[in-house]
């Protein structure tokens, strides 16, 4: 059973197209994510799935009921909104309990699932404070006990922690996901930051221009993009045009040769190649890490220090200029680099990717 | 003095402290004056008073006359309030969430009774009570007090639905509350301040009204045009009783807009 079926969803404003036909799935318990820049149909659509926006053609079905004309007030759903909306004017317990009263479910019945909702936030003590006397974090968990009151079929989260700070960010996505899994509750989830995609989902939606661009697993839209655009937007990578030479045994990539390692493309048009910066390992020229697999030589062009890691463009003799991370282990070899350094660069079999299209 | 930084120079800034109390004199020692002289226990007006007494609105309180003129100003304000506030919040609400093209055009004519000639539309709408025979009734006096009144709450209504955040609604709607329990539980209490001011203009507002009025009234007077009645014949100290205590009306309701807007916006902080 599928708690959330889109197909062909089309949803145009006059002339201009929104969203372009878009299948898609949430199984029961699923958490997938619609992921993509900002314009990419991926707010609309979700507004869709909460019935504030009806679509231009398709049909759209809740827990295998088709919910395609029917207003938000009637279908299951919990949304969380980007700026937590909640209601000002009540305490804390009042929101949570709005979605209670609306449904009609009895005052003493109210009570505990309150308690139990603001349990799940870790916010019981908090019940009668108003919304304006919380910091950011806690506002959030009580717009997440308030969705999550109604018992929805389908929660919907519109980039929920677009207004916290980094940490506390990360934080909440642990939270989240960890809630999500317990309650095992369907989860639709709209975000344009990849780090928080990759990280919750089960199913990862790319979109750009109103259409899918490709739905899988994070490891499967990082490591296996299927076009340029999913590539490019998730992560940093070096996308290279490339042929095949010497009958299909090297890959030339703009002049960077690779091995055509068991037959990794059969391709005899020109094609891209993607190279995350991070499989590149580069080393002193000389030193005694060098010397392995393939023996190409660059040269430091810039170098950016990101804490965690060390980002550096080095420029592939007669090749082209390539971005490589390494992480900062914190050992003298790396922190030696700098500008104008000959260094070997070194591609493991697994850091080339063909990219299908 | 801090003063003398914002002001240049102290010439400047004297002549300005000057012309503001001026102003504020001649708009307010008139007042103060009447309600002095509506004290006074002499049968004439006269400033200050030889002697001071509360005849004046002993007479006023028993006076038939200017006792049905208050209590139909009173019932025709009563009756106005909610209907203002009713209509005048429902086209704030049209205006506010209707279509964006059609938005300034309609508010204009919504709100153009306020800037009109109200002589001008005294004489349109007697025409028109006198076509369907509802002149020198309620009937007439109602729409009438409305077309003016309601503009008050357009704009005051309407000024708060512009920075009402309408995802708190459709926060309400995704729980279960159609459009119209979402505007009832959420969006009114939170733009209570702005229909608590509509209907304290709107009750001030009809209550004052004596120009559209004076057109529809054959009979029947309200308390302006008693007031003005009565100073053609002849000018008694029972006016300036009346004057006070109307003046009284406004200003506990104006004090009333005033504070509520103070606790308003101090102490909930509404985002």
């Amino acid at each position: 059973m599928s708690s959330v079926e889109l197909k062909s969803i089309v949803k145009k404003y006059g002339a201009v197209t929104a969203v372009a036909s878009i299948d898609l799935s949430v199984e029961s318990g699923e958490f997938v994510t619609l992921l993509g820049p900002s314009g990419c149909g991926k707010t609309t659509t979700l507004r869709m799935v909460a019935g504030f926006i009806r679509p231009t053609s398709g049909t759209l079905s809740i827990g295998d009921v088709d919910m395609t004309g029917v207003p938000p007030h009637k279908r299951t759903v919990g949304l969380v909104f980007q700026n937590y909306a909640l209601f000002p004017h009540m305490s804390v317990r009042k929101n949570v309990e709005f979605g209670l009263k609306m449904q009609k479910v009895l005052t003493s019945e109210r009570a505990p699932r309150v308690q139990e909702a603001l349990e799940l936030v870790q916010l019981e003590a908090l019940g009668e404070r108003m919304p304006s006397e919380l910091s950011g974090g806690q506002q959030q968990r009580v717009a997440l006990a308030r969705a999550l009151v109604i018992r929805p079929d389908v929660l919907l989260l519109d980039e929920p922690f677009g207004a916290l700070d980094k940490q506390l960010r990360d934080h909440m996505r642990v939270e989240l996901r960890e809630l999500q899994q317990k309650l095992k509750i369907s989860t639709l989830f709209v975000t344009h930051d990849q780090d928080e995609a990759l990280s919750m989902s089960d199913r990862i939606v790319v979109m750009s221009d109103g259409k899918v661009s490709q739905i899988g697993s994070p490891t499967d839209i990082y490591e296996k993009p299927k076009s340029r655009f999913v590539a490019d937007f998730i992560g940093r990578s070096n996308i290279l045009s490339a042929k095949v030479d010497d009958n299909g045994k090297v890959i030339n990539a703009e002049g960077l040769k690779l091995p055509n390692k068991q037959e990794k493309t059969q391709k005899t048009e020109n094609f891209s190649v993607m190279i995350r910066p991070e499989c590149v390992a580069i080393s002193k020229s000389g030193s005694k890490e060098s010397g392995r697999t393939t023996n190409i030589k660059g040269k430091i062009t810039s170098t950016i220090y990101l804490g965690s890691i060390i980002q550096y463009d080095v420029q592939i003799d007669q090749g082209p200029s390539i971005v490589v991370t390494q992480n900062n282990t914190g050992l003298e070899n790396f922190k030696d680099l700098v500008i104008g350094d000959e260094v070997d660069v070194l591609f493991p079999d697994a850091a080339t990717y063909v990219l299908p299209n | 003095m801090s003063s003398q930084e914002h002001y240049g120079s102290r010439l400047p800034h004297r002549l300005l402290v000057g012309v503001v109390a001026a102003v504020i004199f001649f708009l307010e020692a008139p007042l103060l004056i009447l309600i002095i002289q509506s004290f006074t226990a002499e049968s004439y007006l006269a400033f200050p008073p030889p002697s001071y007494g509360i005849r004046w609105y002993k007479e006023v309180l028993t006076s038939e006359d200017w006792l049905n003129s208050i209590s139909l100003s009173l019932i025709i304000a009563t009756i106005v309030t909610p209907l203002s506030l009713i209509f005048g919040t429902m086209a704030a609400f049209a205006l506010d969430r209707g279509p964006k093209n059609l938005k300034n055009g309609l508010q204009a004519i919504m709100i153009s009774p306020m800037v009109l000639p109200h002589i001008v539309l005294g004489l349109g709408l007697f025409k028109m009570a006198l076509q369907l025979d509802i002149d020198d009734s309620m009937l007439a006096y109602i729409p009438a007090h409305l077309t003016i009144t309601i503009p008050f709450v357009i704009i005051s209504v309407g000024a708060s639905l512009q920075t009402f955040e309408v995802t708190l609604e459709e926060a309400a709607r995704s729980l279960g509350a159609s459009r119209f329990w979402a505007v009832w539980y959420i969006t009114l209490p939170i733009i209570r301040p702005a229909l608590v001011a509509g209907a304290i203009f709107s009750f001030i507002i009809s209550f004052d009204e004596f120009i559209i009025t004076f057109f529809l009234t054959t009979f029947q007077r309200t308390l302006p045009i008693e007031m003005f009645t009565t100073l053609m014949y002849q000018v008694r100290p029972s006016i300036a009783a009346v004057s006070t205590l109307t003046l009284a009306v406004t200003a506990f309701l104006t004090a009333m807009l005033i504070l509520r807007g103070q606790i308003t916006s101090g102490d909930k902080v509404i985002r």
